[in-house]
Formats: structure tokens, sequence, C-alpha cells
């Protein structure tokens, strides 16, 4: 692993640890989105291009979109 | 009366499964399936890989077409499900503000996306990608449209009719596999030449039909969690 895989590495550990321990639902969201592109741009330093698209269309794009919507739905978990 | 039943089972069940671990590392593991496909020379075997010019793509459809046929059908199974839950869900979500632009740039760009989706797809055994990646770009289009201010109302019939098609004739050609080669999946097309579009047997037109389907379903999934009327 080179210095940037590392890196990389590092602050998707960040990301998944803000993402579980933020307060607001809405942060969360944008958290894992994050880390979904980190994951797609390491799977494409380790040459996997066919997991890269995947992880970048599903759980970077639609995922979070879905996730939104959901939020949206349940009014940030207030109301239920 | 009902926990010494059920007491009994379990036991059984348990030296059934301790036996099995007992002996599968004497009897399962000097012949392994992975061991063949690890010490093969890919290069000329004259198998799938050899036509297939994506090696993932041959090891996803050929070697293991069956799960794939799996993994859709769990795809299926979470699509009905929430399908299911937004049923009776009568509001519609209109959070989102889209302007002129946004409007404008939505019905530039879809095409262009829907021809990216379908271009990931038609090549799945040449380059990068497949069905499941073309067919969530295509879902995302329709998420782009949504956002747009909903330009893709009530088309959800035609995705849901794509989609049962799609699933049947993967299981179609599966069965003419069976019928053809003696296995289920088995490719009986002509393999052709490694590089060229026709090639490779079945797995290109598998990956369409998966790319149809996933990207049907997973529109409709959008379309259903943002609710509304739902026909």
């Amino acid at each position: 692993m080179t210095l940037l895989e590392y890196v990389i590495v590092g602050v998707m550990f960040l990301l998944g640890i803000m993402a579980v321990e933020v307060r607001n639902l809405f942060y969360s969201v944008i958290f894992l989105s994050a880390l979904s592109i980190l994951a797609a741009f390491v799977f494409v330093l380790m040459r996997a291009p066919d997991v890269a698209m995947a992880e970048a269309a599903i759980g970077s794009g639609l995922l979070t979109a879905i996730l939104l919507f959901t939020l949206k739905r349940v009014e940030g978990g207030k109301n239920e | 009366m009902k926990k010494l039943l059920a007491l009994i089972i379990s036991l059984a069940l348990f030296i059934f499964l301790f036996q099995l671990v007992m002996e599968t590392p004497s009897k399962l593991l000097s012949e392994r399936v992975s061991s063949r496909y690890v010490q093969k020379n890919v290069l000329s075997s004259g198998e799938a890989e050899e036509t297939s010019a994506n090696l993932v793509t041959s090891v996803v459809l050929s070697y293991r077409g069956l799960d794939t046929l799996g993994e859709v059908t769990v795809l299926f199974a979470a699509a009905t499900g929430v399908a299911f839950f937004m049923k009776n869900v009568k509001e519609r979500l209109n959070f989102l503000f889209s302007s002129f632009i946004v409007q404008t740039g939505a019905r530039v760009v879809s095409p262009l996306l829907v021809t990216l989706g379908i271009y990931i797809f038609i090549h799945g055994h040449l380059t990068p990608g497949g069905g499941f990646q073309g067919g969530t770009t295509i879902a995302i289009t329709t998420l782009l449209l949504y956002v747009a201010g909903g330009l893709v109302e009530r088309k959800r019939t035609v995705f849901r009719t794509l989609e049962g098609l799609s699933g049947s004739v993967y299981v179609l050609i599966g069965l003419m596999g069976l019928a053809v080669g003696g296995a289920f999946l088995y490719n009986f097309l002509p393999l052709g030449k490694i590089g060229e579009l026709f090639s490779s047997g079945i797995v290109p037109v598998i990956y369409v039909l998966i790319g149809i389907k996933v990207g049907s379903e997973l529109s409709n999934l959008v379309l259903h969690t943002t609710g509304g009327d739902n026909s």
C-alpha cells in the first residue's frame, strides 16, 4: 500500500465513526455517501473497476437518495 | 412435551452438523473446487474466460450464473417489500425545489445517462461494468428526472412489465441451456472471438437482461419511495 491509500483508508475510518456518532441523521447519511465515494476510489487503486463502478453508483448515488427520502418520510425519527 | 421434541431435534441437528464439520477437512479439502480454478492456465483452457475479455464477467456469469440469478431474486424481493410497505402511503414527497435550469439540464443529460447505462451493460463482457452497474445508472436517471420536478410520472407499468419479462427470459435461457447442454445456464451459443461484441455466448445476453431488470426494478423502487400515486 502506498501513502495515498493509507491516507484514504484513514479518512474512511474517521467518516465511518462520524456517521455512527453524529447526532443529526442527515449528516450521518452524507458521511456514509462520502465513505462510499472513497471506497470506490480505493477499489480503483486496487484494480477492481467492476466493484468500484457498483460502489460509486449504488452506494454513493442511489442509496444516499433513498436514505434521504426515507429520512424525510419519518421526519428524522422525531414523530415515530 | 413440545420443549422435549425441540430439544431432540436440535440435538440431532447438532450431532449431524458436528460430524459434518469433523469430517470436512480430510474429505472435502483434498478436492476443493477452487483449487481446480486456481491452478488452471487461463489463457489456453478453452473455457469461458478465453472469450470474455473481462475476466470478472466470466466468473460472475459463467461459473456463478446461478448465484447471479439468486442475487437478482434477492433484489426483486427487496423491491417487492418496499412496494408493499409504501402501498398505502398517499402523500407525495415534494420537498425538492427544482429551478428552470435544473429541469432543462435534466432533460438534456438524461438521454446521455440512459445511453451510458445501456453501453455499460452491453459491453459488460468486454470492459469493466455489467448489468448491475448499468442498471443502477439507468435508475439514477429516473432519480434525476424525479428531482427535476416529476418528469417520470405514471410510467410504472412499463417498468414492472420490463422487470418481469427480463427475469423470466433469464430463467428461460437457463432452462434452454439445461435442454441443450445438460446443465442449467449452460453456455450453448457459439463463443466467438475474444474482444468482439458478439462473443462469449450467452454472457452478453444475460447481462443485457440483468441490466434491464435491475434498471427497471431500482427505478420502481425510487418511485415507490417517493410515494404518492401507486398505480
